[in-house]
Formats: structure tokens, sequence, C-alpha cells
């Protein structure tokens, strides 16, 4: 069986697969807001998406729930998404408050990065950002626990 | 021989820790989505220009599904309370 009929064979793959295509013929931007506050923005622009994370608590409770990854492991299992990704010949690139951080799929060109995600499809743009952006999810959950 | 079963069994290895790192994803993608549609919360979406061409597709009984392209603009708003249940019950 090849690599790619196992990508088909679990659910999750397929349903990225499916979300992928979409994706790839989208163009246009949704701004999602919390209590008045836009806190994620998407930018689809055909064969690349940005998602600008501006408010972190939006990953707060998912942070919370896998707290046995950090960002950096989390880095890592996206290895095979990143691989889905660009198959498909789609870039997502993954922002802080409008700063880039990581990109994954088609565009990304890793250089020592490759090192600490272990994919060729993943690339770190910024250290300072993932580790500003892991800080913050870390801090979202903190003020969660305290409230 | 013995470097054969080990890279079977390497890439084994290889192939569930992949599927469990994709399941894990798609928990994180799950538990985002929950919470944009969660308890207690706003959440506005705001589309500026979506365009989506959606792709021909077979339907069931082989049934082919014509393409289509949807324009999205403006705004809407989601919002949920959370009732406290027992207080009603009394």
């Amino acid at each position: 069986m090849t690599e790619e009929s196992n990508f088909v064979k679990d659910d999750g793959s397929l349903a990225l697969n499916n979300l992928v295509n979409i994706v790839k013929r989208s163009t246009g931007k949704i701004n999602i807001q919390l209590k008045g506050k836009t806190a994620l923005a998407l930018k689809f622009e055909k064969n690349k998406l940005s998602l600008d994370i501006i408010e972190p608590t939006i990953f707060g409770r998912t942070e919370q729930d896998n707290n046995d990854l950090g960002l950096f492991e989390k880095i890592k299992a996206a290895k095979k998404v990143g691989r889905i990704l660009n198959n498909n010949g789609l870039s997502v690139t993954i922002l802080r408050k409008g700063k880039r951080a990581v990109s994954i799929g088609r565009e990304a060109t890793p250089t020592i990065s490759s090192l600490l995600t272990g994919s060729d499809d993943i690339q770190i743009d910024s250290i300072k950002q993932v580790t500003k952006l892991g800080r913050d999810i870390k801090k979202a959950n903190h003020n969660k626990d305290d409230a | 021989m013995e470097s054969l079963k080990q890279d079977a069994s390497k890439e084994v290895d290889e192939d569930k820790n992949a599927e469990h790192n994709v399941s894990t994803w798609s928990e994180i993608v799950r538990d985002i989505v929950d919470k944009l549609t969660g308890k207690d919360m706003e959440v506005t979406y705001d589309f500026e220009n979506l365009q989506i061409d959606m792709p021909k597709a077979t339907g069931p009984e082989g049934k082919e599904i014509g393409s289509a392209k949807w324009k999205i603009n403006g705004k809407f708003i989601i919002s949920t309370q959370l009732h406290d249940k027992s207080k009603t019950m009394e």
C-alpha cells in the first residue's frame, strides 16, 4: 500500500484533503471576533492561506487539554499535515499579531528549522514569534484558571 | 534480513505516529470549532468578499452535482447563553 493511500485511509487526513481542496479555490477574508475583539483573521489567496492569531485565548482550552505537548512538539506533530498541504500545493502561514511565525506546506523552505520540526514542509519563520505565541497561549490559560 | 525487519518495524511506528499526530491536529481543530460555537459566547464572523469556487462532485447514485461559485459578504453573530437547569427545575 502506498503512502498516499494511507493518507486517505484515516478520517482526519480525508477531511483535511477535502478542506485543502476548498481552501485552494477560495479568495477573500474572514475575521473572527470574540467579545467584539478580532481574535483570528483568515486571508484566502487561492494557494495561500494566512492565519493571523491576534487573540491567543482562542487556543486557550486546546492547549490546556493537550498540555502534554509543548508548542514546538505541536509543530512537529504538524509534519503530516505539512506533507498533505505540500502534496496539494497549498501553503499556510501562521502569524502572531501580524508577524510571521510558521509556514507550512508548499512555500515552506526550511533551513535550520527542519532540525526542530523534523520536516521539510514546515518552516519556522521566527523562533521569537513562535516562542511568544506559546507564551501568549500559556498566559491565556493561566488567566482562565484564575478566573 | 534483520535490518529489513528493523526497517519495516520503524516504518510501522512512523505510520502510527503520523496517524496519532493527525488525530491530535483534528482534535485541536475540533476544540477550536467547539470554542467558537461554545457556551456563553458571542462570536462574530465577518466575511470580506469571500469567494469559494465549489468543484463538481459526484452525489448519491453517481449523480453529478454541478459546480458553484459562492460569494459571501457581511457579518453574522452567534450568541449562546448558558442556563442553569437546576434553578429552572426548582
